[in-house]
C-alpha cells in the first residue's frame, strides 16, 4: 500500500462525504438528513448508554460465565442492528462506490475491492455502530478484566465479521433481486420478520421456557456475537484460543463468500421468449364483471397482484388478527370479542388501502389511455375499485377463518358471527366508497417499485390515519365501557352500519361521474405527468 | 388455427371509403387560463391520405391530437369523424380510430401480451380474434422473445412499437400517430412505413405528427404546418418526389425544411462562448 494509494482513497473517502452532503442538501435529502442527525443522537446516547449497561453488567456479574452471557446478547444485538440498518436504509456498503463507478479511477482490481470496504465502514452510520461495540467492549475490559490488547482485537475482528456479514447478506439480497420475482420475495421475507419477529419475541419472552432459551443460546455461541463474547471475557485460555479461531473461521468464511459473490460469472439480462398463456384464473375471474367492466378489471387485478405494497398488505392482513389476540392488552376475559371487532374494522379498511384511495396513481402515463379508448372515462375508476373490493373482501374473509381458529377456544355465537361479518363488510365498503371520491380529489402520482415510505396523498392518509384510528378507539372506548352481554344486545348495529355503508358505496359508485369528468384533464395531467 | 397476416388484416378495404372526409375541424380553439394552445383551428384531411402535421415544438399539434381523440375537451370548435360529430364521449366512434399518443400511453406493469389484449377487448374484438392478433403482432414486432418482460423494462424503441401495435389491432379507419418513429430502429421504421402505405391503400387515414421532415416528404402526400395554433401552410409535399417545389406567400422552396423554416423562422442563439 503505497502513498499514492492513501492518497486517492482518502480522496474517495472526501468525496463520498460530499455526496452524502449534496444530497442532505436536496429536498428529499432534508428528510434523510433529519433522519441521520436524529440516528447520530440516538446512537451517541447509545454510545454511552451501552458502555454504562457493560460496565453494570461487569459489575453485577459475580460469575465470569454470567457477563460472557449477557455479552454474547448485547453483541447480537449490534450486530443484527449493523445488518438491519445497512438493508432497511441503504447506508454503509450500500451506499459506497459501485466497482463500476470505482473503475473510472487509477486503481487495480486488489485496491477497488480494498477501497469498496473502506468507504462502505466508513459510513456514517457505520462509525456510530464501530463506536458502540468498542464502548461496550471497553466496559467490559476495564471492570471485567482481562488484556486491553485481547479485547481492541476481538472487538476489531468482530466489527469486520459483522461487516463482511452485511456486505453479504446485501450482494445475495442484490442478486435475488435480479430475478424476476426477486423483489416481491425480498419484501416479503422482510415484511414477515418486520411482523412476526416482534410477535415471535413476545411469544418467547411470554412462554419463560428454558430449554428454548438455553438453545438458542447455545446456537447464538457458534456466530461472530458468541465467539467475540467468548474472546472478551472466556474464563479460560482454551475458551479464548478457541473462540478467536472460531471469529477467525467466520471472518474468512464470509470473505471467501463475497470474493466467491464478486467474481461469479454475470447473467445477462436477456429476454427470453415464453408461451403466451391465455385464460388465466385473471382472465376467468375478471369475467364475472360483465362485458363492459372486465377488461378493466382484468388490469386492474394485475396491478393490484403485481404490485408488492399491496401484494404485502393482503398477505400480512390476517398479521393484524393475530395482534389483536397476542399485543393488544385485553381488560378482561371478555374483552377479545371488541378488540376484534375493532381489529377487523382496522384491517377491513387499510388492507391494500394505496391503490383503492389512489386508483389513478400506479397508471403514470396509462391513464391517457382511458380517454381515447372507447369507454366511459368513469368505467376505468368504478372497474379498479370494484377490483380492489374483491381483493379486499377476500383477504377479509381469509382473516375471518383465521379468526374462527384463533378464538376456537372461545364463547363464539351466531349473533357474534354476525356483527363480526357485518362490521368487516361495513368497513370494506366504507373504505372503497372515500375510494372513490380520494382518487378524484386527491389524487398522486405513485412509484409502483416503492415499497416502504408513505407517499399516500394528502386525502388518502387522511382517510387512512384518521379513518383508522377514530373507530378504531371509538369502538375499544365504547366496548370498554359496554361488556360483552351489553355488546351482544346491539347485535343489530353493525348490520345497520353495514346497510348504510352499502348505500354509501352505491351512492359514490354512480355519483362520482360527474367530479370525474370535469376534473379528468387536470387529472390526466397530474398523473401522466412528472413524477415526483 | 391459422393466423391471418397483418397486411391482409390491416389493409382490408375500408368500408368507409366513400367518405370524402376523414376528419373535419372547424374553428378548434384550445385555451388553458392565460395560454392558448389552439386558436381557431379549421383543417380538413380527406379520406384514405397520409396526412402529416407539422410544426415547432409548443405550436398546438399535441393539443389538436388530444382535442382529435378525446383525451381534451376543446374551449370551443367542432370535430367531426367519419363524417359523425366527435367530442370525449363519442364512444362508437372511438371504436373506429387507433391512436399512439404522446407519452405512448402505455400500462408499464403489464406484459406486451396482456396489454395488446387489454386494447383488443376494449374494442370488443372476439377472443380467438385477438389471440391470432396479439401473437402475430408480437412476431410482426419482434416481440416475441420479450414476452417475459414487463413493459417498464423494454427499451423505447419497444414500448413505440408495442404502443403502435396497440393503435393498430383493431383496424381502425383513422389512425392518430404522435411521432410515430422515434426511437424505432430503422428496420423497424422501414416496416411501419410499409405497413402505413398499404393502410392507406386500402382507404384510411393516417394522421400523424413528426419533426423529422425527411420521413414526411418520403411518406406524405398531404402536409398542414401550424405555428401559434394555427394553420400556417397546407398543400400536397407529394410533388417534391419528383422535382416539384412547394410554394408559400409567392416564394418556391426545394425542400420541405427550407419551407418549414420560413414559416416558423430560423432562430440563431447567440452561444459566442461556444
Amino acid at each position: 500500500m503505497n502513498n499514492d494509494f492513501l492518497r486517492r482513497f482518502w480522496a474517495l473517502v472526501r468525496l463520498r462525504y460530499k455526496l452524502i452532503w449534496a444530497h442532505a442538501r436536496t429536498g428529499n435529502g432534508k428528510i434523510a438528513m433529519l433522519f441521520a442527525l436524529y440516528l447520530i443522537g440516538g446512537f451517541v446516547a447509545l454510545f454511552f448508554a451501552l458502555g454504562g449497561v457493560g460496565i453494570g453488567f461487569a459489575i453485577t456479574s459475580i460469575e465470569p460465565e454470567r457477563a460472557e452471557y449477557f455479552a454474547r446478547w448485547m453483541l447480537f444485538g449490534l450486530f443484527v442492528n449493523g445488518i438491519g440498518l445497512s438493508l432497511l436504509f441503504g447506508t454503509g456498503p450500500r451506499a459506497a462506490f459501485s466497482e463500476e463507478v470505482l473503475r473510472r479511477y487509477p486503481l487495480d482490481a486488489r485496491e477497488r475491492f480494498l477501497v469498496r470496504q473502506l468507504i462502505g465502514i466508513l459510513d456514517p452510520v457505520w462509525l456510530l455502530l464501530i463506536a458502540c461495540t468498542y464502548g461496550l467492549a471497553i466496559g467490559f475490559w476495564w471492570l471485567g478484566g482481562g488484556s486491553i490488547f485481547r479485547t481492541l482485537l476481538a472487538t476489531t475482528i468482530f466489527i469486520v465479521a459483522n461487516y463482511l456479514a452485511t456486505i453479504v447478506l446485501l450482494t445475495v439480497v442484490g442478486l435475488v433481486m435480479e430475478t424476476r420475482r426477486g423483489s416481491g420475495l425480498i419484501g416479503t421475507v422482510v415484511l414477515l420478520v418486520v411482523s412476526f419477529g416482534p410477535l415471535a419475541v413476545a411469544l418467547l419472552i411470554n412462554s419463560r421456557k428454558a430449554a428454548v432459551w438455553s438453545a438458542m443460546d447455545a446456537l447464538l455461541k457458534m456466530t461472530p456475537p458468541g465467539a467475540a463474547a467468548g474472546v472478551l471475557l472466556g474464563d479460560t485460555a482454551a475458551n479464548v484460543i478457541g473462540n478467536f479461531i472460531l471469529l477467525l473461521i467466520w471472518c474468512l468464511t464470509l470473505l471467501w463468500t463475497l470474493e466467491k459473490l464478486e467474481t461469479r460469472p454475470h447473467s445477462t439480462n436477456q429476454a427470453t421468449a415464453t408461451n403466451i398463456i391465455w385464460d388465466d384464473y385473471i382472465d376467468q375471474l375478471s369475467k364475472l364483471f360483465g362485458h363492459r367492466y372486465a377488461p378493466l378489471v382484468n388490469k386492474s387485478l394485475r396491478y393490484h397482484l403485481r404490485c408488492n405494497m399491496i401484494r404485502f398488505s393482503l398477505i400480512t392482513a390476517p398479521v393484524i388478527v393475530l395482534a389483536g389476540k397476542y399485543l393488544v392488552p385485553h381488560k378482561d376475559g371478555q374483552g377479545y370479542f371488541a378488540i376484534s371487532l375493532a381489529m377487523f374494522f382496522i384491517m377491513s379498511g387499510a388492507t391494500a388501502a394505496a391503490m383503492m384511495l389512489n386508483a389513478f396513481g400506479y397508471d403514470n402515463a396509462g391513464i391517457r389511455r382511458y380517454a381515447f379508448l372507447p369507454i366511459h372515462f368513469v368505467d376505468a375508476l368504478r372497474a379498479m375499485n370494484l377490483s380492489s373490493l374483491l381483493l379486499r373482501a377476500f383477504a377479509v374473509f381469509i382473516s375471518f377463518a383465521l379468526w374462527l381458529v384463533f378464538y376456537s377456544n372461545q364463547m363464539i355465537s351466531l349473533r357474534m358471527l354476525a356483527m363480526m361479518l357485518s362490521t368487516a363488510l361495513a368497513s370494506l365498503l366504507l373504505y372503497n366508497a372515500m375510494g372513490f371520491w380520494t382518487s378524484v380529489f386527491s389524487p398522486k402520482s405513485m412509484d409502483f417499485d416503492a415499497m416502504w415510505n408513505n407517499r399516500l396523498s394528502f386525502g388518502a392518509n387522511v382517510v387512512i390515519i384518521g379513518g383508522v384510528l377514530i373507530p378504531f378507539w371509538g369502538l375499544i372506548t365504547v366496548a370498554n365501557r359496554l361488556g360483552l352481554v351489553t355488546l351482544l344486545h346491539f347485535w343489530w348495529v353493525p348490520l345497520l352500519l353495514m346497510v348504510v355503508c352499502a348505500c354509501l358505496y352505491i351512492f359514490s359508485f354512480y355519483a362520482i361521474e360527474t367530479p370525474l369528468n370535469s376534473r379528468r384533464e387536470r387529472l390526466i395531467n397530474l398523473i401522466a405527468g412528472a413524477r415526483d | 388455427m391459422m393466423i391471418a397476416p397483418v397486411e391482409t388484416e390491416i389493409t382490408a378495404p375500408n368500408p368507409t371509403t366513400n367518405l370524402a372526409t376523414a376528419v373535419r375541424i372547424s374553428n378548434l380553439t384550445k385555451r388553458y387560463s392565460d395560454l392558448t394552445a389552439v386558436n381557431d383551428l379549421s383543417l380538413t384531411v380527406p379520406t384514405g391520405k397520409m396526412f402529416g402535421f407539422l410544426g415547432p415544438n409548443g405550436a398546438g399539434k399535441s393539443t389538436t391530437i388530444g382535442c382529435l381523440t378525446g383525451l381534451i375537451d376543446p374551449t370551443s370548435g367542432k370535430i367531426e369523424l367519419l363524417g359523425q360529430e366527435f367530442n370525449s364521449n363519442s364512444i362508437s366512434l372511438k371504436r373506429r380510430i387507433g391512436v399512439m399518443p404522446e407519452g405512448l400511453g402505455l400500462f408499464d406493469h403489464l406484459y406486451a401480451q396482456e396489454f395488446l389484449a387489454f386494447n383488443a377487448r376494449i374494442y370488443g374484438l372476439e377472443e380467438s380474434t385477438i389471440r391470432n392478433r396479439v401473437e402475430e403482432l408480437l412476431e410482426a414486432m419482434d416481440l416475441v422473445s420479450a414476452t417475459n418482460k414487463r413493459l417498464a423494462d423494454f427499451s423505447t424503441g419497444m414500448r413505440k412499437k408495442v404502443a403502435f401495435a396497440a393503435s393498430i389491432i383493431h383496424r381502425p379507419d383513422i389512425l392518430f400517430l404522435d411521432e410515430p418513429f422515434e426511437s424505432i430502429d430503422p428496420a423497424g421504421v422501414a416496416m411501419l412505413k410499409d405497413w402505413l402505405r398499404r393502410f392507406v391503400s386500402g382507404g384510411r387515414t393516417v394522421f400523424m405528427t413528426t419533426h423529422v421532415l425527411e420521413t414526411v416528404e418520403r411518406l406524405c402526400d398531404d402536409v398542414a404546418i401550424i405555428n401559434h395554433g394555427k394553420v400556417a401552410w397546407r398543400g400536397d409535399v407529394s410533388q417534391l418526389m419528383i422535382g416539384g417545389k412547394l410554394e408559400s406567400s409567392g416564394e418556391q422552396f426545394d425542400t420541405l425544411e427550407a419551407l418549414f423554416l420560413h414559416l416558423v423562422g430560423e432562430r440563431h442563439g447567440d452561444l459566442g462562448w461556444l
